[in-house]
């Protein structure tokens, strides 16, 4: 009997498999050691499936080196838990695969058909199966239903894709070298010269993400705003009153604009002209990742990487295919009519549905952009058989009526315009109203129209202004970024992947580069990018980053090579870090400044001191470990003011002050505990009310 | 020995009292009063306008420290 190891990406999707290749026979769940490794058995067959934990391998520097030594120019790839800390279970993991290979005469790379699933599979097979890369298959599915699962296991490609695999080494290789290498300098520049101790990261994608941010504030910090105004008039017009525009959207000197303001107030006008013509809204297009997250974070607020690990939990459940996909495409082999058929089974969308069954003919609107790999996102039509959480209803009812929107008809809109005159002044009355719903009406409530009505007007009719007035308007700044924008600006420079841009963004939160949903940029990322800037401007350069994207695209596509956009990748780094070491002196004293600034702003409160109005701050009693606020004014003024603080979890000063009191307000994150605000002056004053009471 | 900014500590653009940034701005808060000026035909002082444009909300936090930075002058 034939034995064969298939590997899959994530326990849900080797459980789904096993169930899916089972045939209705029985499944065996083995658990060695605490991995879960499937039984089936076919007739003539048995399979074995198992599953990475993520990757289970990693690139990290030959053997030799130190963890702080740089520049590093020789990797190679070792098991995540030699890599990585808190990865030890993994070492478990790569021996149970490794003993199960051993009864296996045949292997299928089943992991997600994407550079990042070649990749784990390829690893795993190449080096937990020692070499069972080189006749291993390849499935290729986009949604974890019974059906797709079936067809995609018997039509199992003979070869792994190695051009998607060395793809993703090469990515990998790249990166590892880039973030290992200008992480390593900084940090120890800092270390070394401005004598004190921060990791500071930035990577190929990383620095010109951070840059983006940096340079949007820049622009708001040094704009000027410039004065206009803006005529509001209200025109009377067959008993309604109608808010009409100027002609000019905005004047730009106050004298004109009190001239129209003078010259057309309470005055009649004569309509000289009126038009009307419908036009149609066509539907939406299906969902690629970056739109569904754009979506998410637009009706939801939900954060890219939130949305994307959302999506992912519905792919494993079968309710939706693949979310990580470029591709605006529903090609027909995903049986629209099934889906749509099953759908109805839900009573939300039974009624739309059963009304899109009846369109003589079933076609989405397909958008432009293709991924070789995946269709757009697209619910599978399964049923969910569990409560979804409230953040996959969200996702999941946003997946379904967008796939439902893209077959149904064009809106039709009808938009009417009417010219005053008015003393030689130019107003229009703008109308627009949606004739027919169309598509509007099945994405709803996710599609929002305004309508504006005219009531019926002809030329020659007069009508009268009865208010006019200029409005003092200023020029604005352009916004800060929030993580849909910023994400949007990643895939139109075409830096990161579909599947990395979302995490960046995090990463950037998480290293304290980034605060706030509207994002700010700390004071280290505007001197890391000031200091980046003046020494190494290449590597925070957006052409650098897309230059080597594109050449991973073509190693991809089978046009390049790994080892020459590998060579090519260190050849740019190579003048850079040569710089960089010659001007660590410099980039240390500088990183090392703005660190203790930071670290300082982060302890320092807002509120001053009640007693001497010194700065107040957060210190830790080196004797009895305990922390409380303190004046700074101890030495100077001999204040001797403090207040309790929170002993356990995470302190964080927000910028929020107490209704009661107005003191700053302190958060306290615990593991395992909700987050908690609290005002350090009001619990002192109640502990003093409680104390008096005993007394 | 390199010259520093005068409204920060970083160092002085080529031929400038302000570091890149504060340049920047300076450059802004100037190209702004013509603007200001063709708004209000002309009717509007340096004193007045940087006045008004440190009173305002929109105004960058940089171009604030160069208009107040020029108001002393």
């Amino acid at each position: 009997m034939a034995t064969t190891l298939v590997i899959c990406e994530k326990p849900d999707a080797a459980r789904r498999i096993a169930e899916s290749l089972s045939d209705g026979s029985q499944v065996l769940r083995h658990s060695k050691k605490g991995v879960p490794i499937y039984e089936v058995v076919r007739p003539g067959e048995k399979i074995f499936i198992c599953s990475a934990r993520g990757h289970l391998y990693s690139v990290d520097q030959k053997r030799g080196a130190t963890r702080r030594a740089y520049p590093i120019w020789d990797l190679t790839w070792k098991p995540r838990y030699l890599t990585e800390r808190g990865q030890e279970r993994l070492q478990t993991w790569i021996e149970q695969i490794y003993e199960v290979s051993r009864e296996a005469d045949c292997f299928v790379n089943a992991c997600d058909y994407d550079i990042e699933g070649s990749l784990i599979g390829t690893t795993i097979l190449r080096y937990a199966c020692k070499g069972a890369d080189r006749n291993a298959k390849r499935m290729k599915f986009s949604t974890l239903t019974r059906r797709e699962l079936q067809e995609a296991y018997a039509n199992s490609t003979l070869k792994l894709d190695l051009t998607l695999t060395n793809a993703g080494m090469c990515r990998h290789e790249v990166d590892w070298i880039y973030g290992v290498n200008l992480s390593r300098v900084l940090t120890d520049s800092a270390r070394e010269h401005g004598r004190i101790y921060s990791t500071l990261s930035t990577g190929r994608v990383q620095g010109p993400t951070l840059r983006f941010v940096v340079d949007r504030e820049e622009q708001i910090n040094c704009f000027v705003p410039v004065p206009y105004w803006v005529i509001e008039a209200i025109i009377k017009a067959d008993d309604s009153l109608i808010s009409a525009q100027y002609e000019k959207e905005r004047v730009s000197s106050k004298s004109a604009a009190e001239r129209v303001v003078l010259e057309c107030s309470g005055k009649a006008g004569r309509i000289t002209d009126v038009e009307s013509y419908r036009s149609k809204i066509p539907p939406p297009t299906p969902f690629d990742l970056s739109t569904l997250q754009a979506e998410a974070y637009r009706h939801f607020g939900l954060r890219p990487s939130y949305t994307l690990a959302t999506a992912e939990r519905l792919y494993l459940d079968a309710l939706i295919s693949y979310p990580r996909t470029s591709s605006q495409k529903l090609p027909p082999g995903i049986e629209y009519r099934k889906i749509l058929e099953n759908l109805s089974t839900l009573e939300e969308y039974g009624a739309k549905v059963s009304r899109i069954l009846k369109l003589p003919r079933l076609s989405p609107h397909e958008g432009e952009r293709v991924d070789p790999a995946h269709p757009a996102i697209y619910p599978t039509g399964s049923i969910p058989h569990r409560r979804l959480e409230q953040r996959e209803r969200k996702v999941y009812d946003l997946v379904v009526r967008r796939f439902m929107a893209t077959f149904g008809e064009p809106a039709v809109k009808q938009s009417e315009k009417a010219t005053v005159s008015v003393e030689g002044h130019i107003f229009y009355l703008r109308g627009i109203r949606i004739l027919t719903k169309g598509w509007m009406d099945l994405y709803e409530p996710y599609s929002h129209f305004e309508e504006v009505l005219l009531p019926a007007l002809s030329i020659g009719e007069i009508v009268n202004i009865t208010h006019i007035a200029s409005i003092d308007k200023f020029t604005q700044p352009p916004p800060r970024f929030n993580p849909g924008s910023l994400l949007k600006l990643m895939e139109d420079q075409n830096i990161g992947t579909k599947a990395t841009r979302a995490d960046i963004i995090e990463t950037l939160y998480s290293r304290g580069y980034i605060v706030g949903e509207r994002m700010t940029p700390t004071p280290l990322a505007l001197n890391v990018i000031e200091v980046l800037k003046r020494y190494c401007p290449n590597v925070i350069d957006t052409s650098l980053t897309r230059e080597l994207e594109e050449m991973m695209q073509d190693i991809e596509s089978g046009r390049d090579q790994r080892e020459s956009v590998l060579i090519e990748a260190i050849n740019h780094l190579r003048p850079v870090m040569a710089e960089l070491e010659a001007r660590a002196s410099e980039v240390g004293t500088e990183l090392g400044k703005t660190i203790r600034e930071t670290r300082l702003a982060q302890i320092t409160l807002l509120s001053p001191c009640p007693q001497c109005s010194s700065k107040l701050i957060i210190i830790r009693n080196r004797r009895t470990g305990k922390r409380f606020i303190g004046c700074t004014g101890r030495w100077e003024k001999s204040c001797t003011f403090s207040l309790p603080l929170p002993q356990f979890g995470t302190l964080t000063l927000l910028r929020k002050f107490c209704s009661q009191c107005g003191f700053q307000l302190v958060q306290v994150k615990a593991r395992g505990r909700r987050s908690m605000i609290s005002c350090s002056m009001c619990f002192l004053k109640k502990r003093h009310r409680q104390a008096t009471a005993q007394t | 020995m390199s010259k520093t900014c005068s409204l920060c500590q970083r160092k002085a653009a080529l031929s400038s009292d302000f570091c890149e940034t504060h340049k920047i701005a300076e450059s802004n808060v100037k190209a702004g009063y013509k603007e200001w000026a063709r708004a209000f035909d002309g009717d509007i002082s340096m004193k007045n306008y940087l006045e008004c444009i440190i009173n305002l909300p929109e105004t960058g936090e940089k171009a604030k420290e160069v208009a107040r930075h020029l108001l002393k002058k």
